[in-house]
């Protein structure tokens, strides 16, 4: 099974076109409904990244279970913060969750268990189990754990994929500033000009 | 190779686990949910998800229908492809048409009914589905699935399978044409499953059991219309259920799981039960440690499961780097632009550029953006500001534009991402790339 690491694969492929073109849209929907200009770095990378979330579970379907957490997160977050362009309500939650997860956790540790080493390793593989669970979109809803390792798969490809286009991404637009900065000859006459104003 | 199947691989079990998930608990019905949101204040971050063809859960059963064959035959042909991959058998023709697809399919089936039955010949079989457990012999599964899997393959029944439509059309379903000649045939096919179907994709499907031969079934909806044949439908459903197995797949529902014990091991339904749980999860514990880097020694569940914490955390710092990384940057809104990168002229521009260096960083994004005017301040906030502005320039040429810049692996590499690479030439090889992004990052941002 070492051929699953590589990522060349036709589906994949058409996966991170999909997953780009989501990406594309959202992020001018987004700047279409509130400048970018207005918002801060944190803000801005926020941005980013839930457009490349969304666009991920969007281009992935209903195969599995958590493009739709992420899909009802991202709308959530969208509803409350619409007008301000801020996102103090879901950093708000996000860190509620996090309180709650954090005790969800300790509680199962609290009580004193026999030291049988089978207790012992149950325990840590639930503990195990409820992080990963965090971790995963979604991952908190009732879920055995076959499908919770299910979920897991899905989106660890996935979410590869979505790595990958978002660093081709950045690497094109990297190099395409670094082309149009020092060798503005080569490109559009338009933008040449402009270059010349300066 | 093996990393493709996942993808469309996920899109079966969404037809199998349609049933508990919609039924069970805080999903709704992913048609409904997405459209909803769509059109919620949501809309404006997916506009397109609100035209996008997602399934409809009770909905127009004829387009369904059309639009299902289309990606069913599409998604039979990666599942050939993936199956071949973990079986020993040759899927020549991934393909060659909705025809050939089943024939295949149901060599496969066939093929698994008699390792499935091999398997067990020397141990107790303990549970039987309720219609009967007939004999899982090669041929009679293989026959029916090819009898009905013409009809019923692209069939769409309830909300299990229309959620393959969405699944599937992710992945490019570029298999329209194909499609087409069953199209009118299965018309005629589909006639009764809708309603029932939910119940006899709940009845049909298997919990693994078999996980010894960890090979990815067709979906259980495939396996609905084909309740007019339940005798040989049945050996079908536990060879496919066994196939679909494979890597992405539904969760158990609390149907009939027909399982063949091993010599000397209870046969309490209990036991069996729990054994079969235990194995898939230790099955898909294994495929997860081939999808997470350098877990080939790991053994143990705790530490796998470490191990798969740790990779996904690392991926999803990695998405928030990059998205920082992408918000500051200056995308120099030229959608034309772009072709220059493949042409080969553009090589010696940059090499002459990366020669000499500027430092006014702020100086090139200023001059590069056009919206900006005349922003001279050195702060990050300011070229942050210009450059997402220009942000809002991305129009509707910008995808495939932006798609060739990028280079998603079909095409040739441009040459102008490498500026220092004298040797090689297309061939995507993203390592390469990666260093040559790496070294001209080093030599642009002082």
């Amino acid at each position: 099974m070492q051929g699953r690491n590589c990522t060349t694969g036709k589906s994949s492929t058409a996966f991170k076109q999909e997953l780009l073109k989501n990406l594309l849209r959202g992020l001018r929907a987004r700047t279409d409904a509130c400048a970018f200009s207005a918002m801060s770095v944190h803000e801005r990378k926020r941005a980013v990244k839930s457009s490349a979330d969304v666009a991920m579970a969007a281009a992935r379907g209903v195969g599995a279970r958590w493009p739709k957490a992420i899909l009802a997160a991202a709308a959530a977050s969208t509803s409350s913060n619409r007008s301000s362009c801020q996102v103090r309500s879901s950093r708000f939650r996000r860190v509620a969750r996090r309180c709650f997860f954090r005790e969800k956790r300790r509680g199962p540790a609290a009580g004193v268990a026999a030291a049988s080493s089978v207790d012992v390793a149950r325990r840590l593989v639930r503990r195990r189990t409820m992080a990963l669970r965090k971790v995963i979109p979604g991952g908190d809803a009732a879920m055995d754990e076959a499908s919770l390792l299910r979920e897991a798969m899905d989106y660890v490809v996935h979410l590869r994929a979505q790595v990958d286009v978002l660093r081709r991404v950045s690497e094109a637009m990297q190099i395409r500033s670094s082309l149009l900065r020092y060798a503005p000859s080569s490109i559009h006459g338009q933008e040449a000009s402009s270059s010349m104003r300066q | 190779m093996a990393e493709e199947h996942f993808f469309p691989a996920g899109d079966f079990p969404s037809a199998l686990s349609a049933v508990p998930f919609f039924t069970a608990g805080p999903y709704a019905p992913p048609g409904l949910d997405v459209a909803a949101m769509a059109t919620s204040p949501f809309g404006m971050l997916m506009p397109w998800a609100a035209s996008a063809e997602l399934p409809l859960p009770t909905g127009s059963t004829a387009t369904a229908t059309v639009h299902f064959d289309c990606r069913a035959c599409h998604a039979t042909a990666h599942f050939d492809s993936a199956l071949s991959s973990l079986v020993s058998s040759p899927v020549n023709h991934p393909h060659a048409g909705a025809g050939d697809d089943v024939a295949a399919i149901g060599d496969l089936i066939g093929r698994l009914g008699s390792i499935c039955s091999n398997a067990g010949s020397a141990n107790n079989s303990c549970y039987s589905t309720p219609l009967s457990s007939p004999p899982r012999g090669g041929a009679s599964p293989a026959v029916a699935f090819r009898q009905g899997a013409g009809g019923g393959y692209l069939e769409p029944g309830g909300h299990g399978m229309l959620s393959r439509v969405a699944s599937s059309k992710s992945f490019g379903a570029a298999a329209e044409a194909e499609a087409s000649p069953t199209v009118a045939a299965d018309n005629k096919a589909e006639t009764p499953a809708k309603g029932g179907s939910d119940g006899a994709t709940a009845r049909k499907r298997k919990a693994s059991g078999k996980g010894k031969t960890a090979v990815a079934a067709a979906a259980a909806n495939n396996v609905s219309p084909k309740r007019s044949k339940p005798a040989a439908g049945d050996g079908n459903v536990d060879a496919e259920a066994a196939k679909e197995e494979e890597k992405v797949e539904p969760e158990p529902v609390k149907d009939y799981i027909h399982v063949r014990a091993r010599r000397g091991q209870a046969t309490d339904s209990h036991s069996l039960a729990e054994r079969v749980r235990r194995e898939k999860i230790s099955e898909r514990m294994k495929l997860l440690q081939s999808l997470v880097p350098g877990c080939n020694k790991i053994t143990g569940k705790a530490l796998m499961l470490d191990e798969i914490i740790n990779y996904v955390q690392s991926l999803q710092r990695q998405v928030e780097f990059l998205s920082m990384k992408l918000s500051t940057m200056n995308p120099q809104v030229d959608v034309d632009a772009p072709h220059q990168y493949l042409l080969p002229s553009d090589k010696d521009a940059t090499m002459l550029g990366y020669g000499h260096h500027q430092d006014d960083a702020v100086a090139a994004f200023s001059y590069a953006d056009p919206f900006a005017g005349a922003m001279n301040h050195r702060t990050m906030e300011s070229c942050t500001s210009s450059s997402l502005h220009g942000f809002g320039g991305w129009d509707a040429a910008a995808p495939q534009d932006l798609q060739s810049i990028v280079h998603l692996p079909q095409m040739q590499s441009p040459p102008a991402q490498r500026p220092h690479d004298d040797g090689s030439h297309g061939g995507p090889n993203k390592q390469q790339q990666e260093e040559a992004a790496t070294v001209s990052h080093m030599k642009v941002e002082p």
